[in-house]
């Protein structure tokens, strides 16, 4: 049996054997590729990889342009002057991934098309990589986030009001939650903080590289927000995670809290 | 089943006593779900027969005889105490978790970082980048 069908045979093993995001690893990828295969057959799926690539990096930027422009920002502040800025970077990214679609419709050769691949590599994992990180971070602290801290804030809100109507009907002891009740409103204020700190971040770290921010609003942002320790392991996204990790055990205090009321009820 | 049998079944019935829970539970359910009465309502609960009274108590309890507490208990807090409802709350924070994550696989990866890569389990979903940087190394490998 020849090597190349060996080859075959084990990657179709592979492929029925282990999940689909597995089998697209780098090893995988290499072990995949059938050493008799002609060089018309070569070009013909590097060119299909490549373009499938483009295509789908085309449809990352789109998105991150898309939740860039949904988050509602202040009229005439550094954050919308920001988030401006990052949406006309993002576009950059699409006339970039463009031209190299192009480029590939005209590649004739093996070496043309390794040529285009290796200057979307390095155009990712240069440019794009450090822009794309600092979108997708603003994209955490001004949107995620936010979000998920809106939901929480009305469910401790929905909370405490079911628990003043107990407490009025006499159906649970005065107070008798508040501890809980107290956990819960500490565990939401700490991630509201550190999402503060997170958004106080982006604008330090970004705003003297991309915006041309006035000396007094800078003072304002520090006098107002917390004082934060910039050391290189707190980003803003370690800080946003953080905030989302806090909202996470802020859901278990509210499912506890859920089934204490019921016991004392007497419903569970 | 014999007609002696029947009223001999029924005769029973009136031994049944509530529970404690159930009782302080029932009180919850009716203190908590009672509104203001209007004149015209009051009038109208006054005029119905005390025989009309007994065969609702009697129902009640043939109804708590054969199982329904738990439906009886359960199903008048939800729609009430939304806050605090065990199930909408579970609905919720599942809800909530799964958007963590998904908010944050989305910004895990970014083009470079080799050893997100290496460290991905085999069933580990992989964020938009990852995958476009997969594709570019298998196109590379051709």
């Amino acid at each position: 049996m020849k090597l190349s069908t060996k080859y075959f045979i084990l990657a179709a093993l592979l492929a029925l054997t282990v999940p689909a995001t597995y089998a697209q690893s780098m090893d995988f990828a290499q072990l995949t590729v059938p050493e008799d295969m002609t060089p018309e057959e070569r070009l013909a799926k590097k060119i299909e990889l490549t373009t499938d690539a483009l295509e789908k990096a085309n449809e990352r930027v789109l998105e991150m342009v898309t939740k860039l422009e949904v988050i509602e920002l202040e009229k005439d502040t550094v954050e919308l002057e920001l988030r401006d800025k990052l949406i006309e970077r993002a576009k950059g990214y699409n006339a970039f991934y463009d031209t190299k679609l192009e480029a590939l419709l005209v590649a004739q050769t093996i070496e043309e098309v390794d040529v285009i691949i290796n200057d979307i590599i390095a155009y990712r994992e240069g440019e794009y990589a450090s822009g794309a990180k600092e979108i997708l971070e603003f994209i955490l602290v001004y949107s995620y986030t936010p979000s998920v801290l809106a939901l929480a804030d009305q469910r401790l809100q929905s909370i405490l009001q079911d628990v003043a109507r107990l407490e009025g009907l006499e159906l649970i002891e005065p107070n008798a939650f508040v501890p809980r009740i107290d956990e819960a409103k500490t565990i939401l204020q700490k991630a509201h903080d550190l999402r503060v700190q997170a958004a106080t971040l982006i604008m330090d770290n970004y705003a003297a590289s991309l915006l041309v921010l006035p000396n007094q609003e800078i003072e304002t942002q520090a006098t107002t927000t917390p004082v934060i320790v910039s050391t290189p392991e707190i980003t803003p996204k370690l800080l946003a995670e953080q905030s989302l990790n806090e909202i996470k055990a802020l859901y278990q205090i509210f499912i506890e809290t859920g089934q204490e009321v019921g016991e004392t009820l007497g419903i569970n | 089943m014999r007609e002696e049998n029947i009223i001999k079944h029924l005769s029973t019935l009136k031994s049944i006593q509530p529970d404690a829970d159930f009782a302080r539970s029932a009180r919850t359910t009716i203190l908590y779900r009672s509104e203001p009465r209007s004149v015209h309502s009051f009038g109208l609960r006054q005029s119905l027969s005390s025989t009309l009274s007994i065969g609702l108590v009697v129902m009640l309890f043939v109804f708590v005889a054969i199982g329904g507490v738990a439906s009886v208990l359960r199903t008048p807090i939800s729609p009430t105490l939304s806050g605090v409802d065990e199930a909408s709350l579970a609905s919720e924070a599942g809800s909530v978790n799964q958007t963590i994550d998904t908010h944050l696989k989305d910004v895990a990866y970014t083009p470079g970082d080799t050893n997100r890569l290496a460290m991905a389990a085999p069933d580990e979903s992989i964020n938009p980048d990852e995958e476009i940087d997969l594709l570019l190394t298998q196109a590379k490998g051709y």
